[in-house]
């Protein structure tokens, strides 16, 4: 019972259309994102993962065990969906008491672990009146609240920051490392890369039902010399440091802009890059104002591995 | 000035929605922020002539927002947050009914339509119905619409909503292409990455009132002679390392520093002193996130 | 040649009237309503009605024309008398030009109350939910009304939809009906005889059309779901009609409000009020079906109360429409 999520050339189909093609993947515990435009597969792979839908071929196994027709299963994973489902005439309060009921939890527990469940959201303040009055990070966080309130093993979290004001997003983000923390399994599936980026940096890739990727952004991106790194550095002595880099460095290309007083290095040998840099500098006494890559970040791993050539 | 709001209020009930907000609007692109429930939906609302305002003037492209709304109409877009689409339509369809709507003559919306479909990037999907659209398409659609006009300003509401991140960029990058071809914008958005990304400048409300209101340049003012530094290798020989040199040091993040009262030179010198590799070095700004969280005082 | 880019570009050019918007409304409307297949089918059926007064009029022209001979009494000429009974028949032969203006408000009567109306229950069931409800559930009201036009110009387009299919079925054949039948009357002095008869076809269907269109926009405004609407449209009619003809024939309850219950009826009697039918058939003197005749056109329910009754729920529709439709836009 090692892995979160174990899957082994999983496959479904929806009739003619294809969810997930022939996947085998490990998530090992811990914080994962699970990325991918859309349509490539993320929500399909989730609904598998919590059991609403049974594969086609294959096998998958969540926390050690099949998830489909498995509702034992189910105590110990919380799921909150993109999509709104909600029974808007009831408060969230009795909402989430109603899923915590659902989840396993004896009647006493329910009521109590709901409230603390939703203190956990910040959703104290509005969590007794209807549903159908709430704003959409009210439900944001109802929903977020049910997923948490029975204290399951595995999160599954699909567009979690969505609808939330900024100091919103910023406590959810709290949230979830303060959850990684407990050591709680957390997949997280958004559109937001670099909020995602705050809370994990291990990643799973999905394109066309595929797995395109998995691992730590860096690694990736350090396999991936077919696209070289795109460096900035700013400095006084431009074109003097630029000469430099070019002649001693592994450099690749050099773009300069004057307008901006920067440049860009090219360069498919990041790590030899860096090391390098520093004693040119020390040495040469030339100066380095600025140096940013804009390109070691999930945003350009994915887009560079989404691209079609 | 594209909007001139003089002590503008607006009462739902007994519920203060906006509270005496003063502020003249300059062209370009403006990021609209603030918190949930802050002001921002009854603020583009009433610009557009949906709401009344309770007291205080507004106008938009100096026209009274009270009185000529229909030519403030005329010349502004909006694009709403919410999935909303003309049913039965084909894309295409649905853009130059747009347009005729505002005033265009048919084969003119038709032209227009189809080269504002070229602009958002819709191909052949154009003659399809959009209620088969997906997410990002919509969004897309939701843009064309707004733009096929010709209007001066535009008001984009979570423009890249439900879009993956290439779609997002996409859209980013349509919305920074505006303010070139003289349209303004004003973006109301949660997320401030994308408010970074395309807007030069930034309105923050909070419980109705005007919190802030200003160029994200003079917003993000550098901390002298600090410096965010990134690095692999010892974080405490690192920092030892840069004390010695007299730059206190703190941690921001994992292989992240941030380096007081520093020059560039001494952060290599300690680099290289303690075996770190440095991979990023710039000038500590404030992010928009730490002007945004201090405003609304969270 | 300079290079022109293919970004963005804006135009400027003049603007059309508000008229041209609201078309711009009613032409999609129009198109979107067309693309259904079972409302083609209906408006091709409520053209088919015309198959017999085609003839109808036809006939009465025949029997009116003094220089055909009426030995060769044909098909047609049956038919026409079979409508007008024995002693109108007699008289159109005698004195034609007295009579032709009230065989054809006969027959327009039925026209109109017995066949048109039926067909308008239909095609309003079909054009006419989706109109408003549609919009309000996908939401489409935002982009209407972040444009330049005004609620009145949203209305006037949304109903331009409805008035166009059902004077489709009820001033289009109607006119067609009066072109025919000048057609085939012997000398011009049938026109200028009849011709406030074109008067009387416009405000029949306007009897029709008016009160259906915002009493089926009134029910689309109300929900986002078209079929509730449609269910509404229904009720109304149905369950008004059986009512109508429980109370009168079963209880043989009379009163003068009794009609109003039925759409159908009381539209009748507001038509038959233009129409003139009674008060023509009265100046022919006596006879026994004339008696017969005049009972069968007649009701309890005086035709004012039937026009301000749809009067009434013109203006109750219109008012709980306005209503909706300015309902604060949630943006």
């Amino acid at each position: 019972m090692d892995a979160l999520v174990s899957a082994r050339n999983l496959t479904k189909l929806y009739g003619l259309v294809i969810g997930v093609n022939d996947v085998t993947l490990d998530i090992p515990k811990g914080v994962h994102g699970l990325l991918g435009p859309n349509g490539a597969g993320k929500s399909t792979l989730m609904k598998l993962i919590t059991g609403q839908l049974v594969p086609t071929e294959g096998e998958l196994q969540v926390l050690g065990e099949r998830p489909w027709n498995n509702p034992s299963l189910f105590r110990r994973i919380g799921f909150c969906p993109e999509q709104d489902a909600f029974y808007s005439f009831l408060s969230a309060l009795e909402f989430v008491t109603v899923l915590a009921r659902m989840s396993g939890l004896s009647w006493s527990q329910a009521q109590g672990r709901a409230a603390s469940a939703l203190e956990r959201v910040g959703a104290t303040e509005f969590m007794n009146r209807k549903i159908a009055t709430y704003s959409k990070g009210m439900r944001q966080r109802t929903k977020l609240a049910q997923a948490l309130v029975h204290d399951p093993e595995l999160l599954i979290l699909d567009e979690p920051l969505s609808g939330l004001d900024p100091v919103g997003r910023r406590e959810m983000t709290d949230l979830l490392n303060a959850l990684a923390k407990e050591g709680k399994g957390i997949l997280v599936s958004s559109h937001v890369l670099h909020e995602v980026q705050v809370v994990t940096k291990e990643f799973l890739l999905i394109y066309a039902g595929r797995v395109l990727a998995s691992g730590n952004v860096h690694e990736i991106r350090a396999l991936m010399n077919r696209h070289p790194h795109r460096i900035t550095l700013r400095s006084p002595d431009g074109r003097h440091l630029a000469q430099q880099l070019v002649r001693d460095l592994p450099i690749a290309g050099i773009e300069l802009d004057e307008e901006k007083g920067s440049f860009s290095v090219l360069t498919r040998d990041p790590a030899g890059f860096y090391d390098g840099l520093g004693r040119i500098v020390l040495e040469s006494g030339l100066r380095v104002t600025e140096m940013v890559s804009e390109d070691d970040n999930l945003d350009a791993v994915f887009r560079y591995l989404v691209a079609r050539d | 000035m594209i909007l001139d709001l003089r002590s503008v209020t607006k009462f739902y009930g007994g519920f203060k929605a906006l509270d005496d907000v003063t502020v003249a609007v300059r062209p370009g692109t403006t990021g609209l922020l603030g918190p949930n429930g802050a002001g921002k939906s009854t603020l583009i609302k009433s610009l557009l002539g949906l709401v009344r305002l309770t007291s205080g003037m507004a106008s938009v492209l100096e026209l009274d927002a009270r009185t000529r709304s229909r030519e403030i109409r005329q010349k502004t877009g909006y694009m709403p947050e919410d999935d909303c689409y003309l049913a039965g339509l084909a894309g295409v369809q649905a853009v130059a009914f747009s347009g005729e709507l505002a005033g265009m003559p048919p084969r003119t919306a038709l032209r227009r339509a189809h080269e504002m479909l070229d602009y958002v990037g819709i191909a052949e999907e154009r003659y399809r119905e959009v209620q088969t659209y997906s997410t990002g398409m919509k969004q897309k659609i939701k843009l064309a619409q707004a733009i096929v006009h010709s209007p001066s300003l535009v008001f984009l509401d979570e423009p890249t909503n439900g879009m993956d991140p290439q779609g997002r960029e996409r859209m980013l990058r349509l919305i920074r292409q505006l303010p070139e071809k003289g349209v303004s914008v004003v973006v109301s958005t949660h997320i401030l990455h994308d408010v970074e990304a395309c807007c030069d400048s930034v309105l923050i409300l909070g419980r109705g009132r005007l919190l802030v209101y200003d160029t994200l340049e003079n917003l993000r003012t550098s901390t002298n002679g600090s410096y965010r530094v990134r690095f692999t290798g010892s974080g405490d020989a690192f920092a030892k390392a840069l004390a010695g040199l007299g730059c206190p040091s703190r941690g921001s993040g994992d292989g992240e520093f941030e380096v007081l009262g520093a020059a560039p030179e001494a952060v290599f010198r300690a680099a290289r002193e303690s075996g770190a590799v440095i991979r990023q070095l710039a000038s500590s700004r404030t992010s928009l996130e730490e002007i945004f969280l201090k405003a609304v005082g969270a | 040649m300079p290079i022109f880019e293919l970004g963005y570009r804006s135009w400027t050019g003049t603007l059309r009237p508000p008229a041209a918007r609201v078309w711009a409304i009613t032409k999609t409307g129009i198109a979107l309503a067309f693309r259904s297949k079972i409302l083609k089918r209906i408006v091709f059926m409520a053209w088919m009605p015309l198959l017999y007064f085609a003839p109808l009029f036809f006939g009465i022209g025949y029997v009116t024309d003094p220089t055909r001979d009426l030995e060769k009494r044909g098909f047609l000429v049956g038919i026409a008398q079979a409508f007008l009974g024995e002693t109108i028949s007699a008289r159109l032969v005698t004195d034609p030009e007295s009579v032709r203006p009230v065989a054809w408000s006969m027959a327009y009567h039925l026209y109109y109350s017995g066949f048109q109306a039926f067909f308008t229950m239909l095609v309003a069931a079909i054009v006419g939910p989706p109109l408003i409800s549609q919009d309000v559930r996908t939401k489409a009201f935002l982009l209407y009304f972040s444009k330049p036009i005004t609620r009145v110009e949203y209305l006037l387009g949304k109903s331009g939809t409805l008035f166009f299919y059902l004077f489709m079925i009820t001033l289009f054949p109607g006119l067609v009906l009066y072109g025919i039948s000048i057609a085939l009357s012997p000398n011009l002095v049938a026109f200028t005889q009849t011709a406030p008869m074109i008067g009387k076809i416009v405000a029949s269907s306007m009897i029709i059309a008016v009160p259906t269109t915002f009493v089926v926009l009134c029910f689309s405004s109300l929900t986002s779901d078209g079929r509730y609407a449609l269910m509404g449209w229904f009720s109304l009619c149905l369950i008004g009609e059986t009512t109508y003809h429980l109370f009168w024939r079963l209880l043989k309850i009379r009163e003068p409000w009794v009609p109003l219950f039925s759409l159908r009826e009381t539209m009748r009697i507001g038509i038959e009020r233009v129409l003139n039918v009674q008060g023509q058939i009265s100046v022919l003197g006596v006879g026994k079906d004339l008696q017969r005749q005049l009972e069968s056109y007649s009701s309890t329910c005086p035709p004012e109360l039937a026009f301000g009754y749809l009067a009434g729920l013109f203006l109750v529709g219109l008012i709980v429409l306005w209503h909706r439709i300015s309902a604060p836009v949630r943006i």
